[in-house]
């Protein structure tokens, strides 16, 4: 059997036009199924242990600009060194091409300095921060922080390869394309709003295109002028004056924050119904973007901030979320569905993604729009909620004993400024809130439609949405 | 075309220039690697009567655990028509045993975890689980029960069968050039343990039944073809629980299949795939090294990441010079009898597949007949080790290097491969690259439909300059 349905494979992959072609059966819709959540029988109790929360980081004071933070050691008995830039008031500009700028000069780097850990530098661009890691003995402490802060140079990126940059940068928007990915860029645009700040904050084309080095310094100037700067160090011997100054003198060459505050007002205006459909001829499969463009919440931030990250647990929450138990798990419509909250300084997303096959996409997408209808219409039950409470402090327990997700979680809260007790302030709604809380939370945003992207071989899943979604509108994008 | 001698005669004083000074403070091997040997003087080796081997490593000032559970059962177990099996398998334990049924595994590690999943690959499948410690007894008795009893049912298998085929659709068939790639590669070792790909054919994943699942489950899953590790915060108990929940499983009569190296042949092997939705063209090139339990094994990866896996790999540095690809990366796949190293090349708009071809032919046979520096090695043997290291400061990833060590690992999971790393000489690196890449690789052309190729062959021949400039219009 097994050579016959490979040449098969090989035939459609060399002929797609006759094989795809063959005409779909289309998967029916079910009614919405929640978990009933049944314990296992004569399972163990549980022990009874006090939860410890993270002693909070000794900080001190390099100079006037640059923050010392330090954190926990690791098993590795290897430094954790991290140089971390952010912008709480304003996005940075054209980070994407900064990042691909910084991966480039990673390979320069390794190569020209002798420190064998500067193979495992890493970037972590967000919106509102940028952090370069390493992991080196404690030895080569001081050397790895001054090439961390030589990276951000001019002198560093004069020599870098321009004509390489650009083409990386180019393509990476064909490898998005590619792979699917670009739908991630079309969703942005269109749950942000074609006005809000982060969506001009990327993709600048016009510039990827003609970057130049003069661009180039100057937008690696602009980034370090609206910068903040902390310097995380995990398991680092005693801060000593010798090494502090040391560390000081390196990083005194980051310049000092023109504070930049962007006046923000938010314009985003919902579209109805309508699914805005990326073609994408020959794809075997939908990928499906659906969520919410939530108010930022000026009077009460903390209210907002949670419920949206309530919203996208209860249903998105992997394995024991609602979407994946019944999509999934019941139905085999996907391989994986998900919830999420962006919670950032300027825009507040919750969205819930996956992807299925072609013949099972209309059922997929009434599918999660069921859960969201069901999840306005009715409470969790008891044990549900229990399970939804559980799961968050498991999370946070994880979260600290996980050295990687300690310093992403900590250097989040420096990009938005976090308040030290916002934490616990978070795990007490957790503990406060009730079904009828959830429920309410659910029916304030899930009663409008909405937002949906989903990128798919149209001509072939166009009649399967026709029928499923009869009162939506397709709207098709094109992609620059 | 250019010679390979030419191109022997550019790289050397190339790659020369990029040469690297010593650094004298750089800490001795011996002291980076002090972690190593620390960390396994507080793991607490047992084994069962059963056979099943345990390593215990408690780790201070944590407050959750990582189990690691890994059976000697992979795709190679699998017979005629069976493809696929071991990772629906692996599927069906989260769906359900006799104590928690249903979906009350996953509910009940969802609650308390968050991130517990499981991988199946050739040679083994692995389970992993992270949680809070006071849950350690709860997870032991679950990961227990659907080890020992897990119960398939009609309904959850055709579950499971329909999200293993998204999983396909996803990883597989969504993508250009993958799935034809794949059967390729795979015919290169055929009527072999390892002829077939973990995922499996359509055919047999539709047809397996819950009868034929448990008949799998009750062959392989068994306790002496399992490793369990748990690290973090370990209560006193923990190895009696262990030994509560596991110590009474007993072993089928027939013993645990049995498995030899492979013999390969290592000769160039050509071949081209053409996909209509390919962009654009790219090559991939494997080389057969050897198995994880080969004595060359050691040796040959630190080949591979002086030659290609490094941000200073011969690759990075010649490509940093003179950039030829648009993108190339590396996955050396390590099985224990078979060892294959990829690379797949992205050539830019003027450079064809053959002159790519050509220049890694190059390096390979600069490597072997030059060798490393004795500094080179230092350098490789460093950053193999930091990498190493850096896998102690997750609690699930050292879980799983304990829980995936190998069986002559025993009693220094931990260092012993560190120590067979360190123990590779600058005649080894010549001896295995010449043994077994000088000899040829399979290159295996990836083409998109005709007109992208004949736009990229009029690419190559314009002047080099012209062709750069269209290629940035064209991008």
């Amino acid at each position: 059997m097994r050579p016959i349905s490979l040449l098969l494979i090989l035939i459609c992959s060399l002929w797609s036009g006759g094989c795809q072609q063959t005409r779909l059966t289309f998967t029916q819709v079910q009614a919405p199924k929640v978990p009933s959540f049944t314990a296992p029988t004569n399972a163990p109790a549980l022990a009874r242990r006090d939860f410890r929360p993270m002693a909070s980081p000794e900080v001190i004071l390099l100079s006037d600009h640059v923050s010392l933070h330090r954190l926990p050691g690791t098993p590795s008995q290897l430094v954790g060194i991290h140089l971390l830039a952010v912008s709480p008031y304003a996005p940075y500009e054209n980070l994407d091409i900064l990042h691909t700028a910084f991966e480039q000069l990673s390979v320069k780097l390794a190569n020209h300095h002798d420190l064998p850990c500067l193979e495992g530098l890493t970037v972590h661009p967000s919106i509102h921060g940028l952090r370069l890691s390493l992991k080196c003995p404690a030895s080569k402490l001081a050397p790895a922080v001054d090439i961390l802060a030589q990276s951000w140079s001019s002198d560093a990126y004069g020599e870098l390869d321009l004509p390489r940059l650009r083409r990386q940068l180019a393509l990476d928007k064909h490898i998005r394309a590619f792979n699917g990915s670009e739908i991630e860029e079309v969703w942005a645009k269109k749950i942000l709003g074609g006005e809000h700040p982060y969506t001009n904050a990327l993709n600048n084309r016009a510039l990827q295109q003609s970057l130049d080095e003069p661009q180039l310094l100057s937008l690696l100037a602009q980034t370090k002028a609206q910068s903040q700067w902390h310097l995380m160090l995990e398991g680092a011997p005693q801060v000593d004056d010798s090494l502090r100054e040391r560390l000081a003198i390196s990083l005194s060459q980051l310049g000092e924050q023109q504070r930049q505050t962007e006046t923000f007002v938010d314009t985003f205006r919902p579209y109805g119904k309508q699914v805005f459909v990326i073609d994408a001829p020959g794809t075997v499969q939908t990928q499906v973007r659906i969520g919410y463009h939530l108010p930022l919440g000026q009077d009460d931030q903390e209210a907002s901030a949670f419920a949206c990250d309530a919203l996208s647990r209860w249903l998105g929450r992997s394995v024991s979320g609602r979407l994946y138990f019944d999509l999934r798990e019941q139905r085999g419509l996907t391989y994986g569905i998900y919830g999420r909250c962006f919670n950032n300084p300027m825009a507040r997303i919750l969205k819930y993604y996956g992807a299925t096959q072609l013949q099972h996409t209309g059922a997929f997408i009434r599918g999660i729009l069921d859960h969201l209808a069901l999840a306005a219409d009715a409470p969790p039950s008891d044990k549900e909620l229990a399970a939804l409470k559980t799961s968050q402090f498991s999370q946070l327990v994880l979260r600290l004993d996980n050295p990687q997700q300690r310093v992403e979680a900590y250097s989040q809260a420096l990009a938005r400024q976090a308040r030290a007790d916002s934490l616990t302030a978070r795990l007490t709604r957790w503990q406060q809130l009730t079904p009828q809380a959830l429920q309410a939370m659910a029916k304030g945003y899930f009663n409008q439609a909405p937002v949906i992207v989903i990128r798919g071989d149209l001509s072939r899943i166009r009649p399967d949405l026709e029928e499923k979604l009869p009162d939506w509108q397709l709207n098709v994008i094109s992609i620059d | 075309m250019p010679s390979p001698l030419r191109h022997n005669f550019l790289l050397v004083p190339l790659l020369g220039l990029l040469g690297l000074n010593a650094s004298a403070d750089e800490p001795s091997l011996e002291t980076l690697a002090a972690p190593l040997y620390q960390l396994e003087q507080q793991i607490s080796r047992h084994e069962l009567d059963n056979g099943l081997n345990i390593f215990l490593l408690p780790l201070p000032n944590k407050q959750s655990v990582a189990l690691s559970s890994q059976f000697a059962v992979g795709s190679r177990n699998e017979l005629e028509g069976e493809s696929g099996y071991a990772h629906l398998f692996e599927h069906m334990l989260f769906k359900g045993s006799e104590n928690a049924p249903g979906d009350s595994y996953s509910q009940t590690m969802s609650a308390h975890s968050g991130y517990f999943n499981a991988s199946t690959f050739f040679d083994s499948t692995n389970y992993y689980v992270n949680l809070p410690s006071q849950a350690l007894e709860l997870a032991l008795w679950l990961e227990s029960d659907r080890f020992i009893r897990p119960r398939l049912s009609e309904e959850t298998v055709r579950n499971q069968q329909q999200t293993v085929l998204e999983e396909m659709a996803t990883t597989i068939d969504n993508q250009p050039y993958i799935r034809p790639a794949m059967a390729f590669l795979l015919n290169q070792v055929k009527d072999s343990p390892y002829d077939h790909a973990v995922i499996g054919s359509v055919d047999d994943i539709s047809a397996a039944t819950p009868a034929s699942l448990s008949r799998f489950h009750h062959d392989f899953y068994r306790p002496d073809a399992m490793q369990l590790a748990i690290v973090g915060d370990l209560p006193l108990e923990t190895y009696n629980w262990v030994d509560k929940y596991f110590g009474a499983w007993q072993n089928p009569s027939h013993p645990q299949a049995r498995f030899t190296p492979l013999e390969v042949e290592r000769r160039p092997i050509r071949g081209e795939i053409v996909d209509s939705r390919g962009p654009w063209p790219g090559i991939l090139l494997a080389w057969h090294t050897v198995g994880a339990l080969h004595p060359d094994a050691a040796a040959l990866t630190l080949v591979e990441d002086y030659l290609l896996q490094n941000r200073t790999s011969m690759l990075e540095r010649y490509n940093l010079k003179t950039p030829e690809t648009l993108l190339h990366y590396s996955i050396p796949l390590s099985m224990e009898h078979l060892g294959v190293m990829n690379l797949i090349l992205v050539p830019r708009a003027k450079i064809s597949l053959d002159d790519l071809s050509e220049r890694i032919t190059d390096m390979v046979e600069l490597l072997a007949n030059q060798g490393v520096t004795p500094r080179e090695l230092d350098q490789l043997k460093r950053r193999w080790l930091l990498a190493h290291l850096r896998k102690l400061d997750n609690n699930v990833s050292l879980a799983n290097l304990l829980g995936t060590s190998q069986q002559r690992d025993r009693t220094h999971p931990l260092s012993a491969p560190w120590e067979r790393i360190d123990a590779v000489t600058q005649a080894d690196i010549k001896r295995v690259t010449r043994q077994y890449l000088s000899p040829g690789y399979v290159r295996l052309d990836l083409l998109p439909p005709w007109y992208i190729r004949w736009g990229k062959a009029i690419l190559e021949w314009l002047p080099e300059g012209l062709s750069d400039s269209l290629e940035e219009k064209v991008l």
